[in-house]
């Protein structure tokens, strides 16, 4: 088996197309962080300067002065329905720069989670075409039937193939989670703002303090699903032995079916492998939907939570699927 | 008895199509003795690369039993792969890579120094275009690694299935040379043509088949004289203006006579003055008369005739 694996790996490396894909997979992926660190840097004095005229404008302004003092009468006067009792007037209505800068200095924890998702994101579609490509190329030019002249265990060469891609694709998900910790942290550590505390989901109640090992969980579950898209892409092209094939029904899903389901069947959106892959990367994954009867007034919404573990036992059994096919019909199929 | 390098009984094979199911390999009894050069003939379609890629592994048979080296395939294949190199219908190694590295690749997946892809680089005279992508060769180069590839495992047997297919005379010279040196070296070879002008030259024995069954087998001898050449009196094939009238003249002469679309063929104690003097006899003028030299690919062309092949 290392044998065999050493030589798919030596392949997939070869392989023009598997270098470009990630190549340009990970350039992506330095331009969505480098944007980000760049919208993390402060403003420029000029943007401060634009900023500071706004808000001494305002402050001059009639109507920002008729409101503040409405306010304070208000205020003083007991509350009313627009000025409760116990505001702070001035704090709350008097215009700062922060409100005309449109930046706020980074904070670390939401960094990394949306950064990590959009490498995560980027890199699961490259290497889903890297798994794709590096199948369906030996079926387009006959080389499988050439492999297993030399080692004819059917199980022996799809199971290295597998191995070699979910290697490469986790050693490229686990490059683009370090590089998403090491801007966030970067970007947030110049403020002062690499706390470890998080906000997350409608019914989030406050803060959460996160240990370092569930930041270290997370970028392993963004890893795991790069390896899995991957492994999910290698074995769509081996069931249906094409790169066209298996690229269609992966753009036909993502194109199509999610959309469809979103729009007629709002209820189907959990079940959606974008819902459940999304419960996977950022934690229990919250579905808000409003029922027709909030058209009439004030409601709750609907929330459906999808756990962590409830989006990885899909995305295995998922990906356990198609492997299975795919492995029981290279076993047993003539290779031509 | 030596064993048998390849030995099938009642193989059978259908392939699923749009007209329904195919037979390509029906009840066939084969027999590769080792040693020499084995030929594995027959017409297109007549079922030679699908039994050749059942012997493989690379499909499974619907019925019967194969034998490669004694052992059952494709149970106990991988415990004899290592002693048979092949390569069915074209070359297929990887487009992108260079012809060395093809090698070391495939070589390396069964444990296959670098040392040994030199070395047959160098058998197939590849060795000064080694590190040109496979894809920027021409067919006759691929067909020369697709062999080189084959003998990395320096194999008891190579099959080689249409392995001129396209090439050009010098092309097919070469690969009938090493053949020839490979069989002089001890490596017994299959080697599968619907080209029988180029594999009679090489071949010590035969298996011709036609619609998926066996037809005729054996050493070459054998064969030709099964179909009567060799030991029986000549046979010689007329061309003549009114082919009708003149197998009438022959026949009534008390010769055997075939009409080939395009000549008769005359056989049974004829000679050629009698022919000539038949003919003439009836006022009829041949315009050739040439004995037909029996070798394997009339011996072929007999054995086929009237199977509707």
């Amino acid at each position: 088996m290392t044998r065999a694996l050493r030589v798919e790996w030596l392949r997939l490396r070869q392989r023009r197309a598997a270098v470009l894909l990630t190549g340009l997979a990970l350039i992506g992926c330095l331009i969505v962080l480098g944007l980000a660190i760049g919208n993390a840097a402060p403003p420029s004095p000029a943007a401060q300067a634009a900023a500071q005229a706004q808000v001494d404008q305002q402050l001059t302004d009639p109507k920002f002065v008729q409101q503040l003092a409405d306010c304070r009468q208000a205020v003083a006067a007991g509350g009313s329905e627009q000025w409760p009792a116990g505001m702070d007037c001035d704090q709350a209505l008097t215009p700062n720069m922060e409100w005309f800068l449109n930046w706020s200095a980074p904070d670390f924890v939401h960094d990394f989670r949306s950064q990590l998702l959009a490498v995560t994101t980027i890199l699961a579609l490259a290497m889903t075409l890297v798994g794709v490509t590096f199948a369906g190329a030996d079926w387009a030019a006959g080389t499988i039937g050439t492999q297993l002249l030399f080692q004819p265990r059917r199980t022996l060469v799809f199971t290295s193939k597998a191995a070699a891609v979910v290697l490469a694709a986790a050693v490229i998900g686990l490059i683009g989670a370090v590089l998403a910790f090491t801007s966030s942290y970067w970007a947030a550590a110049r403020w002062g703002t690499t706390t470890l505390v998080e906000n997350v989901g409608y019914n989030a109640a406050g803060p959460t303090v996160l240990t370092q090992a569930a930041l270290v969980g997370r970028a392993a579950r963004a890893t795991a699903a790069v390896a899995a898209a991957g492994l999910g892409g290698y074995a769509l092209a081996m069931l249906f032995r094409s790169s066209l094939v298996a690229v269609s029904i992966i753009a036909g899903y993502g194109l199509v079916v999610e959309t469809l389901a979103r729009g007629l069947f709002p209820g189907a959106e959990q079940f959606l492998l974008s819902s459940r892959l999304l419960a996977w990367l950022e934690g229990p994954y919250e579905i808000v939907r409003y029922p027709p009867s909030c058209n009439l007034g004030p409601c709750d919404p609907e929330i459906t939570t999808i756990s962590v573990a409830a989006g990885g036992t899909y995305l295995a059994i998922l990906v356990g699927l198609v492997l299975a096919l795919a492995a029981s019909a290279f076993a047993r199929r003539d290779v031509t | 008895m030596a064993e048998l390098l390849i030995e099938t009984s009642g193989l059978r094979k259908s392939f699923r199509t749009r007209r329904g199911r195919q037979v390509a390999v029906n009840g066939l009894d084969l027999a590769v003795p080792p040693g020499g050069v084995h030929g594995f003939l027959g017409p297109n379609g007549s079922g030679k690369t699908t039994t050749i890629r059942l012997v493989l592994g690379l499909a499974r048979a619907d019925a019967g039993q194969i034998r490669l080296f004694g052992a059952p395939v494709p149970e106990r294949l991988p415990a004899v792969i290592n002693r048979v190199g092949a390569v069915v219908e074209q070359p297929r190694l990887f487009p992108g890579t260079t012809g060395r590295r093809n090698l070391q690749l495939l070589g390396r997946a069964i444990g296959v120094p670098d040392g040994r892809v030199e070395q047959v680089l160098d058998r197939v005279g590849l060795a000064g275009r080694a590190d040109d992508r496979y894809q920027a060769y021409s067919l006759g180069m691929k067909q020369r690694l697709a062999i080189a590839a084959a003998l990395l495992k320096k194999p008891d047997l190579l099959v080689l299935d249409e392995p001129t297919n396209g090439l050009d005379p010098a092309g097919i010279r070469e690969i009938r040379n090493l053949v020839r040196e490979l069989a002089a070296g001890g490596v017994s070879v299959l080697i599968s043509s619907h080209i029988l002008a180029e594999v009679a030259q090489v071949c010590d024995s035969v298996s011709i088949i036609g619609r998926g069954r066996l037809l005729a087998g054996g050493s070459v001898a054998d064969v030709l004289s099964r179909v009567g050449a060799g030991d029986g009196p000549p046979a010689y094939r007329v061309a003549v203006d009114d082919r009708a009238g003149a197998a009438g003249v022959l026949s009534a002469a008390g010769w055997q006579v075939a009409d080939d679309g395009q000549t008769l063929r005359v056989s049974g104690s004829a000679d050629p003055c009698r022919i000539t003097q038949a003919l003439a006899g009836d006022g009829r003028f041949l315009s050739g008369l040439s004995p037909i030299v029996t070798d394997l690919e009339e011996a072929f062309l007999t054995i086929t005739e009237g199977q509707g092949l």
